[in-house]
C-alpha cells in the first residue's frame, strides 16, 4: 500500500509540476518575444527618426546648394546684360568663370545653340562645346524651355557625369541681354560626401538591436542598409528568406520567424515611405532570459517537488500506514488464535472507529466460539455421564475380588468394562473399546453393552461363542457408520475356577498365577464386533486355581504415548507384571501400580485415549 | 501421512506413509474417493504406515465392504509388523486380503 501510495504520490507531484513549468514556460516564451517585438519597434522608430533626419540633412544641404546656384546665374546673366563683352569674348568669360568659381559657363543663344562657353581646363575643352544645341541632350532639354522667358532660373540636381560618375549641377537663367540662357556647371563632389554621410548604409553601427539583433532597411528587395556591412546590397534571397516570406515583407507589417544563414531568428517589418525596415533578433537572445528563468524554475521545482513528496509521504506514512500496520499486528495476532488481543489504534476519530469495530467483532466471535464450546462440552458431558454412569456394582463375594478403573481421555472414548453375576455360580466380565470418540461412540457402546449384557443374562446353556456370534450380528443392523467395538468377555465358575472367553480382537488379557508365574492369556483373536455380520468366534477355557488373576485393560494402556512418541506397549507391561512387585502385589494394589507405572511412562504427555483395566482376583 | 497413486483405476494401487490415525484416515479416504468410484480394485500398499488406529482399522473396513458389495477386489500389500499385530489382535487379517 506503501508503494503505491508513493508511486501516485509521485505521479501527482511531478505531473503538477510539469504543467507548472510548461505554463511558466510558455508564459515566458510569449513575454519573451513580446518583449523582444516591443524592442525591435522602439529600435525601429528610432531607425525611422534617423532616417527622416539624414534626409532632412541632406536637403537642407541641397537646397543650399541650389539656392546658392540660383543666384550665381542670375548674376551672371545681369552681368552678360550689363558687359556684352562676356557674350562674345571667350577670355573674358573664362575670367568670369575662375572668379565665380564654377566649372562650366555657357552662354546659349535663342536657337538653344551654345555660342560662348568657359570651362575648366581640367574638365575638358571650351572649343568642343561652342554650338552645342541643348535639344539634343536629355539634361540640357529642360533649359530649352526657359528661353524667351526673362524669369526663368532652372537649378537640376546633381547627377552623375561622364567615365567617373561623378555628381554634376548644372543651373541656368534666361540672359537679361538677349532671348537665350546662361548656364552655370559645377562638379559637386562635396554633396558627393554629404549624400555618403547622409546615406542609409551610415546608419550601420545604430541599427543594432540587441546583442545579435539588427534593423534591415529595404528599398525594394535590397537592403541597403544593416548592421551587418556584409548584408548590404543583398537581396533577402541571398541571406536565406523563402519567396512567401519576402512577399510578406514587402507588403506590410506583421512579425516573422526565419532562419538567417542557418540561424533562427525572430523578426518584425514595417513600411516607411519607400522603405521596408525588417528589425530581427536570433530566437537565443529572444529566450535567454526565459531559459534563465526555466533552469531556476527546474532546480526550485525539483526541489519543492522532493519536499512535498517527502513531507505528504511520511505524513500519510504517520498518519495512515503506521496505523493501519498496528492494527494489521495486531489482527495477526488475532487470527493466530490471540482472541484477547485488543486493536488501540486511536490516533484519528477513523482509526478509532475502525479498532472498535474489530474489537467488537472479536469480542462477538469470542462470544460465539465460548457459546459453541459450552454446547461442546455439555455434550460431551453427556457422552462422558452416560460412559460413567453406567459403572457396575457388585455386592462382595468371597469367592472372588473384581477391580476395575476407567480414566477417560479429554474427549470421550469408547471404553467400557462390566461383570455381573449371570446365576450364582457364574460371574460374567468383559471389557471393551468401541472405535471413535463423541455421542456417536458413546451411543454404540451403550447399544453394545445393553445387548453384551442381556445376550450374557440369557446365556445359560449356551456356547459362549455364539452368543458373541448373535451380539455381533444384531450389532451389524443398521450399522452404517462402520463403528466396531473390540471385546474381551469371560464367564467364571466360581465354584469350579473353570473360565471361558471369547476374545473379538481385543488385547489379549494377561494370567496372573497365584505362584507369580505371569503369561499372556492364549487367545484366538476374533474379529471385532459391529464390523460384519455372520462372523464366526472361537470360545476357549482355561482352568483358575484360587490366587490366579486376569488382568483385562483397553489400548489405552498399551498405547500410551510418551514425549518421545514412544507407545508403552505390550513388552513392557508384560514385563512389568512379571517383575518381583507386581507378580505378587496384593490384588487391590495392581492396577494402581500400573496405572502409577503408565502414567511415570509418559511423563506428563497428554492422555489421548481412555485408560480402562480390570483385575479379576479368584479367591475359590 | 502422506499417499501416492502409483497405479491408477480401474486396477487402483495407492502407497501409504505415515499414521493412518482419527485425523489422516478421513482425509485419505475422502481425497481418494474419486479414484475409488472409478476403481474395480484397489491395492493399499502399507509400506510406509507405522501405526493404525481404529479410525484406520475402520477405514479397511468400510473400503472391505464396499468392494465386497461391488463385486471388486481390496487388497493390502507390504503390511509392516506394528500394523500386521493390530490386524491380527482385532482380527481383521481373517476378513481383509493381504498379498
Amino acid at each position: 500500500m506503501r508503494r503505491t501510495f508513493q508511486l501516485w504520490l509521485f505521479i501527482a507531484v511531478a505531473l503538477s509540476f510539469a504543467a507548472l513549468f510548461y505554463l511558466t514556460y510558455y508564459l515566458q516564451t510569449k513575454e519573451a518575444f513580446h518583449t523582444a517585438e516591443n524592442l525591435i519597434e522602439l529600435r525601429m522608430e528610432d531607425a525611422k527618426k534617423q532616417i527622416a533626419i539624414n534626409e532632412n540633412n541632406l536637403k537642407a544641404v541641397l537646397d543650399i546648394c541650389n539656392s546658392s546656384m540660383a543666384n550665381d546665374v542670375k548674376a551672371v546673366a545681369y552681368i552678360l546684360a550689363c558687359a556684352p563683352a562676356f557674350v562674345t569674348n571667350s577670355h573674358k568669360l573664362e575670367e568670369l568663370r575662375r572668379v565665380l568659381g564654377y566649372d562650366e559657363i555657357h552662354v546659349i543663344n535663342k536657337h538653344g545653340i551654345i555660342e560662348n562657353c568657359a570651362i575648366d581646363p581640367m574638365i575638358g575643352n571650351a572649343d568642343k562645346y561652342i554650338g552645342f544645341n541643348l535639344k539634343l541632350h536629355a539634361q540640357s532639354e529642360p533649359f530649352v524651355h526657359g528661353i524667351g522667358k526673362p524669369d526663368f532660373v532652372l537649378v537640376q540636381p546633381p547627377l552623375p557625369r561622364g567615365l567617373d560618375r561623378k555628381l554634376f549641377q548644372y543651373g541656368g537663367a534666361a540672359r537679361q541681354d538677349d532671348e537665350g540662357i546662361v548656364q552655370l556647371g559645377i562638379s559637386v563632389s562635396f554633396l558627393e560626401k554629404a549624400m555618403e554621410n547622409n546615406s542609409l548604409a551610415t546608419l550601420s553601427p545604430g541599427l543594432r538591436v540587441g546583442v545579435g539583433g539588427e534593423i534591415m532597411i529595404l528599398r525594394g528587395e535590397k537592403i541597403v542598409g544593416a548592421a551587418r556591412v556584409d548584408f548590404e546590397g543583398r537581396t533577402l534571397t541571398s541571406i536565406g528568406l523563402d519567396e512567401k516570406l519576402i512577399n510578406d515583407i514587402c507588403q506590410g507589417e506583421g512579425l516573422l520567424h526565419t532562419d538567417i544563414e542557418g540561424v533562427k531568428f525572430f523578426g518584425v517589418y514595417i513600411q516607411s515611405g519607400d522603405l521596408t525596415l525588417i528589425g530581427v533578433m536570433p530566437d537565443s537572445e529572444v529566450t535567454r532570459k526565459r531559459n534563465g528563468i526555466a533552469l531556476q524554475l527546474v532546480i526550485s521545482g525539483l526541489v519543492l517537488m522532493l519536499v512535498v513528496f517527502l513531507s505528504v509521504s511520511k505524513l500519510v506514512q504517520t498518519i495512515v500506514i503506521d496505523g493501519i500496520d498496528r492494527i494489521n499486528v495486531s489482527l495477526g495476532r488475532i487470527t493466530a488464535g490471540h482472541l484477547d488481543e485488543k486493536v488501540e489504534e486511536d490516533r484519528s476519530e477513523e482509526f478509532r472507529k475502525l479498532s472498535g469495530g474489530i474489537n467488537t467483532m472479536v469480542d462477538t466471535l469470542k462470544g460465539a466460539i465460548a457459546a459453541e464450546k459450552s454446547r461442546l462440552n455439555s455434550e460431551l458431558e453427556f457422552a462422558k455421564m452416560v460412559q460413567e454412569s453406567t459403572l457396575p456394582q457388585l455386592h462382595s463375594d468371597p469367592r472372588f475380588q473384581i477391580f476395575a478403573s476407567m480414566d477417560t481421555a479429554k474427549e470421550v472414548g469408547g471404553d467400557f468394562y462390566d461383570f455381573f453375576r449371570i446365576d450364582d455360580t457364574h460371574l460374567a466380565f468383559l471389557i471393551a473399546d468401541v472405535s471413535g470418540k463423541g455421542l456417536p461412540a458413546a451411543m454404540f457402546m451403550m447399544n453394545a453393552k445393553a445387548l453384551l449384557k442381556s445376550s450374557l443374562m440369557a446365556s445359560a446353556g449356551k456356547p459362549l461363542d455364539k452368543v458373541v456370534a448373535s451380539v455381533n450380528d444384531s450389532l451389524c443392523e443398521g450399522n452404517d457408520a462402520c463403528m466396531f467395538v473390540t471385546v474381551f468377555v469371560g464367564i467364571l465358575d466360581l465354584d469350579t475356577g473353570n473360565m471361558t472367553y471369547v476374545n473379538a480382537g481385543h488385547n489379549a488379557p494377561i494370567l496372573r498365577r497365584g505362584n507369580g508365574e505371569v503369561s499372556w492369556l492364549p487367545v484366538e483373536n476374533g474379529f471385532v464386533l459391529g464390523g460384519m455380520d455372520s462372523v464366526s468366534y472361537t470360545q476357549e477355557f482355561i482352568s483358575l486355581s484360587p490366587g490366579d488373576g486376569v488382568l483385562l485393560y483397553t489400548d489405552g494402556v498399551t498405547e500410551a504415548m510418551n514425549r518421545q512418541l514412544t507407545l508403552y506397549g505390550d513388552d513392557r507391561l508384560l514385563a512389568l507384571m512379571q517383575g518381583p512387585v507386581m507378580s505378587s502385589a496384593p490384588p487391590d494394589c495392581v492396577l494402581t501400580e500400573l496405572k502409577d507405572d503408565v502414567e511415570n511412562f509418559v511423563d506428563g504427555a497428554p492422555q489421548s485415549d481412555d485408560i480402562t483395566m480390570l483385575f479379576l482376583h479368584y479367591l475359590g | 501421512m502422506t499417499y501416492e497413486i502409483t497405479n491408477p483405476p480401474p486396477d487402483l494401487a495407492v502407497l501409504v506413509k505415515g499414521r493412518l490415525d482419527t485425523l489422516t484416515s478421513p482425509k485419505l479416504e475422502s481425497e481418494l474417493e474419486p479414484s475409488i468410484a472409478k476403481a474395480s480394485s484397489l491395492v493399499l500398499d502399507l509400506a510406509g504406515v507405522d501405526y493404525l488406529s481404529s479410525a484406520g482399522l475402520r477405514l479397511l473396513l468400510t473400503l472391505q465392504k464396499r468392494f465386497k458389495r461391488e463385486g471388486g477386489s481390496f487388497k493390502l500389500r507390504n503390511i509392516q509388523p506394528g500394523v500386521m499385530e493390530i490386524l491380527r489382535m482385532t482380527g481383521f487379517l481373517k476378513i481383509l486380503s493381504v498379498e
